[in-house]
C-alpha cells in the first residue's frame, strides 16, 4: 500500500512537471527553497555560540512552518488532487494502510522535502555535544511529522466543506491571507534584534514545535529531564494529530459531501439601488454584485482599495496640508482603475452572452460604460470619505475637492487605457475556483504584468494636466476650483474617447475575444 | 414559400490543422423542431457557435430568419436565442438576478424584463430557488435556467447545444413542454444532442452530422427509412461491435 501511493504520487509530479511553465516554477521554488534553508544554516550557524537565540532562532522556524502547514494546504486544495481524501472513498482499502500509505507519500513533494531539510537545520544548529544526538534525531523526525500531520489532518478534516462552493471561497480568502501574512516576515525582520529574538524564543518554547527544539538544547545543556519532558510533549502532540487524522479521514471517507448546500442571495445590496435601469445599470449592478460576491475579485478590490488609502496615509501624512487626502484620490483611482485593465479577463467563458446580445458599438460602448460607472461609483465614495478623514487631521478641507477633482480625472485615464487594454490584450483567469494562487495563466504572468506597469504609467501621465497642478498649486482657491470643475470633464473626456475606441474593436473581435478569456482547459 | 428559419451555406471551420466543421449545407424550416445529431467530435457544437455568432467561420454563410449573422448581426442576434454547452453562466448571480440581467442586455425595458423572468421561474419550476445563486445549482436547474435566458426576449429561433445532458428526468419532461408550446406558436428551435430517443420523439426534422460533415438530412421520417433513429444513425456513422474474441473473461464471474 505504501510502495502504491508513493508511486501514484510520483506520477503525479511527473505529469504535473510535463508542462513547461510548471516545471519552471518548480526548479524556481526549489531553487529558492534551497537558497532559504543555506541562509537559515548560515543564520544558525553564525549563532553558535549564542546557544539561547540559537534555539529561539530554530523554534521559530519551526513555528512558522507549522504554522504555514496548518493554513496553506487549505488555499491549495483545489492544485493538489492527492491532497483530497474524498476521491478514495470508493476505494475499498482499510483505514490504517490507507494512513500509512497517504502518509508516505506526504513527504514526496518540493514542499515537504524542502520543510524536513529546513527542520533538519533548525535542529543541527541547537546541537551541542554528541550525547544529545538522539534527542536531536527524535526531534527531528518528530518536528518533520508534526509539519506534514497538520497539512494532511486540515485538508481531510475540512475536505467536505472544501468540496463545497462555500469552502472553496474561503480557502481562497485563507490563501490571500497567508500571501498578505508573508509580507510580515519582512517587516519583523526589519526591526529584529537579539534581545527580541530571544524573547519570542521564550514564548515559543511553550508550543509543540518550539519545545521540540527547546529539547535538543536543553539535552545540549545535561539538563536530562527537561529534555525528556519536552520531547514527550511534542510526541504526545504528534499522537494527538495522528489520532485526529485517523478519525477526520474516517468521516472524510463516509460522510456525503456538501456540495450542494446553497447560498441565498440578497436581493438589494445598497449601491445598486443608485443606479439608473436599462442596459448600462444592469452592467455596471452586475459588476458591483460580483466585486462583492467573487472572493478573488473581493480581494484584489479591498487590496486595491486599502493601498490606495494607507500609501498617502503612512507616507505623505507627515508632510502635512493638503498632499495626503489629495493622494487618497490619485492613488485610489489609480489603483482601483488598474483593476479593470483586462476586465473581461475574470468572466472567462461567461462572456459568451456579451457576444450574444452585443450587435452594434453603441451596444460595446454601453457596456463598457457600465463597467467604469460601477467603479466610478465605489471609487467616488472611497474618496470622498478617505480624503474627507485625512483632510480633518491634517486641517485642510480645500484637499477635499482637489482629491475628488483629481481623482476623477486619473479614474477616467483609466478607463480609457482599461477599456483599451481588455480589448486588445485579454487574457484568461485559470479556472480553478478553489485556489487563490491562481494568477493569470502559465507564462501570462510577466505580459500581465509589463501591462499593468505600462498601463499605470499612460494613465498617470494622460491625468497629468489635472494633478499636477493640483500638487503644486493646490494651494490657491482659483485652482481648486478649475481642478474640481476640469478633473472630472478632462476625465470623461478621455473616458469617452477611450470607449469610442475600445468600443470599435470589442465589436470586431468580439468571437476572439471569447476564445481569449477562456481559460484553457487542463 | 416562408423565410426559412435557419439557412447554412458552404460553412466551414478550422481550427489549425483540424477540421471541424467541413462544409455544411443545411435549411431550418420555420415552425420545426430541428435535431442534429452526430457522435461526440463530429461537430454540432462549433456549428451551433458559429450560426449564433459566438465563432467566427472559416467560410460559409448563417442567415437566421434572412439575416446574415455576421454581416448584419443587429437583426440576426436579435431573432437568436442561445443555451450553449460548456460555457459558464454569471454564477455569481442568483437566478432572478441572472434574467433580470439577462433581459436588459436584450434590451428588454426593465419591468418588461422582471415580469417575464418571474413567469419563467414559475413555469421551468425554479421560483422556490429565484434567489439562490447559480453557482449552487444543480446540472437541471442550470440547463433550465440557462433555457429561460435564451428565452426571455421572446427569439424566432432558439439555439441549444445539449439541453438534455447530464439532466433528471423531472427537468427533461418541463423543457420538453416549454419548448413544445413554443414551436406550436411557429417559432423555431435547433438542438443538438446524442439521445437519439429522445429526437426520435421531439423533432420533426433532424440532420446527422459526421466528420464535420452531413451525412443525411431532412423529414425525420425520411432519414429514419423505416427503422429507429438510432439504427439509422449507427449505419450512418458506422459503428462497429465488438468482436467475438474480445471481452470473453466479461460476465464469466460466478460471485
Amino acid at each position: 500500500m505504501v510502495g502504491l501511493f508513493v508511486r501514484l504520487k510520483l506520477r503525479l509530479l511527473r505529469a504535473s512537471l510535463r508542462k513547461p511553465a510548471r516545471l519552471v516554477l518548480v526548479v524556481l521554488g526549489l531553487v529558492l527553497g534551497t537558497l532559504t534553508v543555506g541562509l537559515f544554516g548560515v543564520a544558525l550557524f553564525v549563532f553558535r555560540d549564542e546557544p539561547r537565540t540559537a534555539a529561539a532562532l530554530g523554534a521559530l522556524i519551526a513555528a512558522v512552518l507549522a504554522l504555514g502547514w496548518a493554513t496553506v494546504p487549505i488555499a491549495a486544495f483545489g492544485v493538489d488532487e492527492t491532497l483530497d481524501v474524498g476521491r478514495l472513498a470508493l476505494l475499498p482499502i482499510r483505514r490504517e494502510r490507507l494512513l500509512t500509505g497517504l502518509l508516505a507519500a506526504a513527504f514526496l513533494g518540493v514542499a515537504p522535502i524542502l520543510t524536513v531539510l529546513l527542520v533538519g537545520v533548525a535542529v543541527a544548529a541547537v546541537v551541542r555535544s554528541v550525547a544529545a544526538l538522539p534527542v536531536a534525531l527524535v526531534a527531528f523526525v518528530l518536528l518533520s511529522a508534526m509539519c506534514l500531520l497538520l497539512g494532511r489532518l486540515n485538508t481531510s478534516a475540512l475536505s467536505r466543506l472544501l468540496r463545497s462552493r462555500r469552502g472553496r471561497d474561503l480557502a481562497v480568502l485563507v490563501g490571500l491571507l497567508v500571501v498578505l501574512a508573508a509580507q510580515l516576515p519582512r517587516l519583523l525582520v526589519q526591526n529584529l534584534d537579539e534581545q527580541r529574538l530571544q524573547g519570542i524564543g521564550d514564548v515559543l518554547r511553550w508550543t509543540p514545535p518550539g519545545a521540540a527544539i527547546r529539547s535538543v538544547a536543553d539535552a545540549s545543556a545535561g539538563s536530562w529531564v527537561p529534555a525528556l519532558a519536552e520531547l514527550l510533549y511534542a510526541a504526545v502532540t504528534v499522537a494527538a494529530l495522528l489520532a485526529g487524522w485517523y478519525v477526520a479521514l474516517g468521516a472524510a471517507l463516509t460522510v456525503v459531501d456538501a456540495s450542494t448546500e446553497r447560498t441565498r442571495s440578497r436581493r438589494r445590496p445598497g449601491l445598486i439601488a443608485l443606479l439608473p435601469g436599462g442596459r448600462l445599470g444592469a452592467v455596471a449592478g452586475k459588476e458591483l454584485r460580483y466585486a462583492w460576491r467573487d472572493p478573488r475579485l473581493k480581494f484584489s478590490w479591498l487590496q486595491m482599495m486599502v493601498f490606495g488609502l494607507a500609501v498617502p496615509a503612512f507616507s505623505l501624512l507627515p508632510a502635512g496640508g493638503r498632499f495626503a487626502p489629495l493622494g487618497v484620490g490619485l492613488f485610489s483611482a489609480l489603483l482601483v482603475s488598474s483593476l479593470g485593465f483586462n476586465q473581461y479577463g475574470p468572466e472567462g467563458s461567461a462572456f459568451w452572452l456579451t457576444v450574444a446580445v452585443t450587435a452594434t458599438e453603441r451596444d460595446a460602448r454601453t457596456d463598457l460604460a457600465g463597467r467604469n460607472a460601477a467603479t466610478a461609483l465605489v471609487v467616488g465614495i472611497w474618496v470622498l470619505a478617505g480624503s474627507t478623514a485625512l483632510a480633518v487631521v491634517t486641517g485642510t478641507p480645500s484637499a477635499v475637492p482637489l482629491a475628488l477633482g483629481a481623482g476623477a480625472a486619473v479614474l477616467g485615464a483609466g478607463f480609457a487605457v482599461g477599456g483599451v487594454l481588455s480589448v486588445l490584450a485579454p487574457y484568461p483567469m485559470p479556472d480553478q475556483p478553489g485556489s487563490a494562487f491562481a494568477g493569470p495563466g502559465a507564462g501570462r504572468g510577466c505580459l500581465a504584468g509589463l501591462f499593468w506597469l505600462v498601463g499605470t504609467v499612460v494613465t498617470a501621465v494622460a491625468s497629468a494636466p489635472v494633478w499636477v497642478p493640483a500638487l503644486v498649486w493646490g494651494d490657491r482657491p482659483l485652482v481648486v476650483v478649475a481642478v474640481l470643475a476640469g478633473g472630472p470633464a478632462w476625465g470623461s473626456g478621455l473616458a469617452w474617447v477611450g470607449r469610442r475606441i475600445a468600443a470599435r474593436q470589442l465589436l470586431a473581435r468580439l468571437p476572439e475575444l471569447l476564445v481569449a478569456v477562456t481559460p484553457d482547459r487542463t | 414559400m416562408p423565410t426559412p428559419a435557419v439557412e447554412i451555406h458552404g460553412l466551414v471551420r478550422r481550427f489549425g490543422a483540424t477540421v471541424a466543421v467541413a462544409g455544411v449545407d443545411l435549411t431550418v424550416p420555420q415552425g420545426s423542431f430541428f435535431g442534429l445529431v452526430g457522435p461526440n467530435g463530429a461537430g454540432k457544437s462549433t456549428l451551433l457557435s458559429m450560426a449564433t455568432g459566438l465563432v467566427r467561420p472559416t467560410a460559409g454563410t448563417v442567415r437566421v430568419a434572412g439575416h446574415d449573422v455576421w454581416a448584419d448581426p443587429v437583426a440576426a442576434k436579435a431573432r437568436c436565442g442561445v443555451l450553449p454547452e460548456g460555457l459558464r453562466l454569471f454564477e455569481r448571480l442568483s437566478g432572478r438576478e441572472l434574467l433580470g440581467f439577462t433581459g436588459r442586455l436584450r434590451g428588454l425595458p426593465g419591468a418588461e424584463a422582471d415580469g417575464r423572468a418571474e413567469e419563467l421561474l414559475r413555469v421551468l419550476d425554479l421560483a422556490g430557488a429565484a434567489d439562490t445563486l447559480v453557482a449552487d445549482y444543480s446540472t437541471g436547474m442550470r440547463k433550465k435556467i440557462g433555457l429561460a435566458a435564451a428565452l426571455l426576449h421572446n427569439p424566432a429561433v432558439l439555439f441549444l447545444d445539449e439541453p438534455f445532458e447530464a439532466v433528471d428526468p423531472v427537468s427533461a419532461r418541463v423543457i420538453r413542454d416549454v419548448l413544445e408550446r413554443y414551436t406550436r406558436s411557429g417559432s423555431t428551435v435547433v438542438f443538438s444532442s446524442h439521445a437519439m430517443e429522445l429526437v426520435d420523439r421531439l423533432c420533426d426534422t433532424v440532420a446527422v452530422l459526421h466528420h464535420g460533415s452531413v451525412v443525411a438530412a431532412g423529414p425525420i421520417a425520411a432519414v429514419r427509412g423505416g427503422r429507429s433513429l438510432e439504427d439509422a444513425f449507427l449505419a450512418l456513422v458506422g459503428a462497429g461491435e465488438p468482436g467475438a474474441g474480445e471481452l470473453r473473461w466479461l460476465g464469466s464471474s460466478s460471485g
